[in-house]
């Protein structure tokens, strides 16, 4: 069957899709506002936390001299190209990487939660809205592969 | 073809996107921070005030602690030194102690005394499980009374203190320790004594 109009999930591919760019983009908005403040000490509002302070600051913010933020910022880069790449030329290996990708991020960003919340013990809003972001991916991404599993029976 | 060119096309977009965020934040901070630190870090004219960000367990800071003090001998009342607390608490964990362990000393007076020792006997105390009990010393070393210090230490008003001051300097773009601020502007460190001194003397300019 055709992929683009396989619509075997409740949400057709295509809004699937334009709905993970979307998010993608709030990440990458959301990253690059604090790779701003890293490099150019813009300086970060907290937003409905305190924490994000004391969390973005904290040892655990820096890996191998390079910004937690920074790897953010290139992984909704990569999910925005990925996104578009698999709407443009479909294929299964576009979809394959996008969900590989899509539960890296996912796993990664509850190991940040679980250091913010039982080791730092602070919140940052930022942080809480990659994690947003990149949850809300993974689960597109699964039901994206979901759609064309049944697509393909 | 055609493809190749909409993908070309997003991907631009994406692009233009992320510059106009650090062009946006970027932006914002010229125009403001300046002004903004400068309000926050009061300095007398006509004379170097100096506002040094620092954790007593940095070996950084322990570097420039015998820079910032020969500067106070060679200026003496035209340089007025602010030392701030930026503990590095997730690195050192015995930083937030020292930290609190000045400022009871600077309840009894005598803090630049109990900062000055903290920093000579940097390397006994920073990994020291005995930490507390090695402050003690130092305190009566300088000449505190013990019971004072020891109730200073753990008072909430101390907390506080270490607290804002870290707090403070967040908001005011300290990344690292040690950060200097001389008459309310980051300045880069410095690389030697001579560098630093003639920061102060252009200062007093």
């Amino acid at each position: 069957m055709n992929l683009k109009n396989s619509l075997s999930g409740r949400f057709s591919n295509k809004i699937l899709l334009r709905v993970m760019a979307i998010i993608a983009l709030i990440g990458v908005a959301d990253t690059a506002y604090l790779t701003a403040d890293y490099y150019f000490g813009t300086g970060v509002q907290c937003l409905l936390l305190e924490g994000c302070k004391v969390v973005l600051t904290s040892s655990y913010s820096v890996i191998m001299g390079i910004p937690l933020v920074v790897f953010g910022l290139v992984f909704y880069t990569v999910i925005f190209i990925l996104v578009n790449l698999t709407d443009l030329y479909g294929g299964r290996f576009f979809q394959k990487i996008l969900a590989l990708v899509g539960v890296a991020g996912f796993v990664a960003s509850l190991f940040f939660l679980y250091l913010q919340v039982f080791v730092i013990g602070e919140l940052c809003f930022y942080c809480l809205v990659s994690l947003g972001s990149s949850t809300s991916i993974f689960i597109l991404a699964a039901l994206f592969s979901r759609n064309l599993k049944l697509a393909s029976v | 073809m055609d493809k190749n060119r909409q993908l070309l096309s997003r991907i631009v977009f994406l692009g233009i996107f992320v510059v106009a965020i650090f062009v946006i934040f970027w932006l914002g901070q010229a125009l403001s921070k300046d002004e903004e630190v400068q309000a926050e870090l009061d300095y007398e004219a006509g004379k170097a005030t100096l506002v040094e960000y620092a954790d007593f367990q940095c070996p950084a800071c322990e570097t420039y602690y015998p820079l910032v003090k020969q500067l106070k001998a060679e200026f003496g009342d035209k340089i007025v030194m602010i030392y701030k607390h930026f503990p590095l608490q997730q690195i050192h964990k015995n930083a937030n102690l020292a930290a609190r362990a000045s400022e009871a000393a600077l309840i009894q007076g005598k803090f630049w005394e109990m900062h000055n020792i903290i920093f000579e006997k940097q390397k006994e105390w920073s990994d020291s499980t005995q930490a507390s009990a090695l402050f003690t010393d130092y305190a009566l070393e300088v000449g505190l009374y013990k019971e004072k210090f020891l109730g200073d230490v753990g008072a909430d008003t101390v907390y506080d203190k270490v607290n804002d001051d870290y707090q403070e300097g967040v908001r005011l773009g300290v990344r690292g320790t040690p950060t200097f601020f001389l008459n309310g502007k980051k300045i880069i460190n410095p690389r030697g004594y001579d560098e630093f001194k003639e920061l102060i003397e252009r200062a007093l300019q």
